[in-house]
């Protein structure tokens, strides 16, 4: 059984709500992807992420989550084995072994899995291309350049009603942590209001 | 020559424990090849730097312009063309380490190619090609009679000139070849639903090296100066692990390739998404990420 794919554990950071939500890639042993930990409290957007990187032996794995952005936290690292679908071991979070029980994410495909590209925009153009890729298991990537600017980042997406929401990576600081786009019959918008009033809407079609 | 050799397969042995290869490939490592690869990075502003191919530290080149960018090598590895995008910005001219350089061009191209005998260079610029003589006489624009958007010139040693063209907010582009006097268009590649990007002559014109992919997911393929016989150098990007293959620059041998690679690079638990420049032999197999160990990675090789 693959790793590929989002994983979502609950986690006792500050209290039993908290969660842990892994978005992992496998390779050879070799394991790679981000992680996202989200405080109970606090503002609803309040999140860390973690780098990852591991390897994996049969259905034993080991993760290590670094290079935290947001919230400081200290690194940290999950031993779990594979076993009938969940991934279950311990996580030594603030130095405390904790158990952890993490299962595969579940997603409404509703079809809006394929690679988007940006084909038009309305209004001054942001952008020179932008390629939104989403995976049927949770994982997404996004690919954005614009004239002086650009990003590349590894993604975990969610459907809330006719809207696509990207949780990127924001490994730096310049990188925004969500994007929303409005799922349309055979596209994907994007409608931006700029500081000056003006609106620009951007049009994604599937290409893949 | 033996020396050398060895000295190469074992660097790139030991870059197979640290990165991970597809295979080990035997290509030979020869003299001319071991002329720095110069490419940009982030390092307080834009810079130039070198990289030794056989291993060694990147060094910063001490240019006196600023936010520089598009480096690009002579044919003979003598001279560097490069594009500033400081106050006096524009496209200069200077010695192989970029020093005594002076401005040929006002303007930001999006790519630089000498021509074969050095004295003219290729600019993209605003959907055209413009031809730009060295010795300050007037400019051409080559592709002005041609129903094109072109960009990322290459000019071949048999005097024709590779280029990328892709309509606005298209999410495909085509790559051509046109004679370096405007006439003769050719399409050499082109795939619906893709980009071909970025195209690189080998330095004997006899074959072309490309990115190929979406934005965001794009390889490094070479293929016949007429278009057949495509060859697949990098793997098809994988999550977490896959990349943005882009810009290959050949060796002066024509036995290896530099490129561009945007990836997760992880030290330990630490990982950091971002831009290498890498090195692959012409027939696939190992890659070497060239610029692993320092902080500020690279884009946009000429070797």
């Amino acid at each position: 059984m693959t790793l590929n794919g989002v994983w979502g554990a609950r986690i006792k950071l500050v209290t039993d709500a908290d969660s842990l939500t892994l978005a992992l890639g496998e390779q050879d042993g070799q394991i790679r992807g981000f992680a996202v930990l989200r405080h109970s409290i606090g503002a609803p957007e309040a999140a860390t992420y973690y780098s990852v990187s591991g390897s994996r032996t049969d259905r034993f794995v080991e993760i290590h989550l670094g290079a935290t952005i947001g919230n400081p936290s200290p690194p940290m690292a999950v031993r779990a084995a594979l076993t009938w679908g969940l991934l279950a071991g311990t996580t030594d979070l603030s130095g405390v072994a904790q158990p952890i029980e993490f299962r595969r994410s579940a997603r409404a495909n509703d079809g809006v899995a394929g690679t988007w590209a940006l084909t038009s925009t309305t209004g001054t153009p942001l952008a020179i291309r932008d390629t939104i890729v989403v995976l049927a298991d949770g994982r997404g990537r996004r690919h954005r350049e614009e004239p002086y600017y650009g990003f590349g980042t590894l993604a975990i997406w969610t459907r809330n009603a006719d809207w696509l929401v990207l949780r990127q990576f924001a490994f730096v600081s310049d990188i925004p942590s969500r994007d929303s786009v409005r799922v349309e019959a055979n596209a994907l918008v994007r409608t931006t209001r700029l500081f000056d009033g003006t609106t620009v809407t951007e049009t994604y079609q599937r290409v893949q | 020559m033996n020396g050398i050799r060895t000295q190469a397969m074992r660097l790139l042995g030991a870059a197979c424990v640290v990165a991970g290869c597809d295979s080990v490939t035997d290509a030979p490592f020869e003299q001319p090849d071991a002329r720095p690869i110069v490419y940009f990075a982030i390092d307080n502003g834009w810079a130039l730097f070198s990289v030794p191919p056989l291993g060694g530290a990147p060094r910063r080149l001490t240019v006196t312009q600023t936010q520089l960018i598009f480096p690009a090598l002579s044919p003979d590895g003598s001279r560097l063309a490069f594009v500033s995008g400081g106050d006096a910005g524009g496209v200069y001219v200077g010695a192989a380490d970029g020093s005594g350089a002076e401005r040929v061009y006002v303007g930001r191209p999006d790519h630089i190619a000498w021509s074969p005998d050095q004295t003219r260079i290729a600019l993209g610029v605003d959907g055209e090609i413009v031809v730009v003589p060295l010795d300050g006489s007037a400019t051409d624009t080559i592709t002005a009679a041609v129903e094109v958007h072109a960009s990322y010139p290459s000019w071949s040693s048999r005097e024709r000139i590779a280029f990328t063209s892709r309509a606005p907010f298209s999410f495909s582009s085509d790559l051509y070849t046109i004679a370096s006097d405007g006439s003769d268009l050719r399409l050499i590649v082109s795939v619906e639903g893709a980009e071909a990007r970025d195209p690189a002559w080998s330095p004997d014109g006899s074959r072309l090296a490309f990115a190929l992919g979406l934005h965001g997911g794009s390889a490094i393929f070479t293929v016949d100066a007429n278009g057949s016989d495509r060859r697949r150098l990098t793997p098809e990007p994988q999550w977490g692990f896959g990349s943005t293959d882009l810009a290959p620059a050949w060796a002066p041998s024509g036995r290896w390739i530099a490129f561009q690679r945007e990836h997760l690079l992880c030290s330990g638990a630490d990982c950091e998404n971002r831009y290498d420049i890498m090195m692959v032999a012409v027939e696939g197999g190992v890659v070497r990420n060239l610029t692993a160990e320092h902080p500020w990675g690279g884009a946009g090789p000429s070797w």
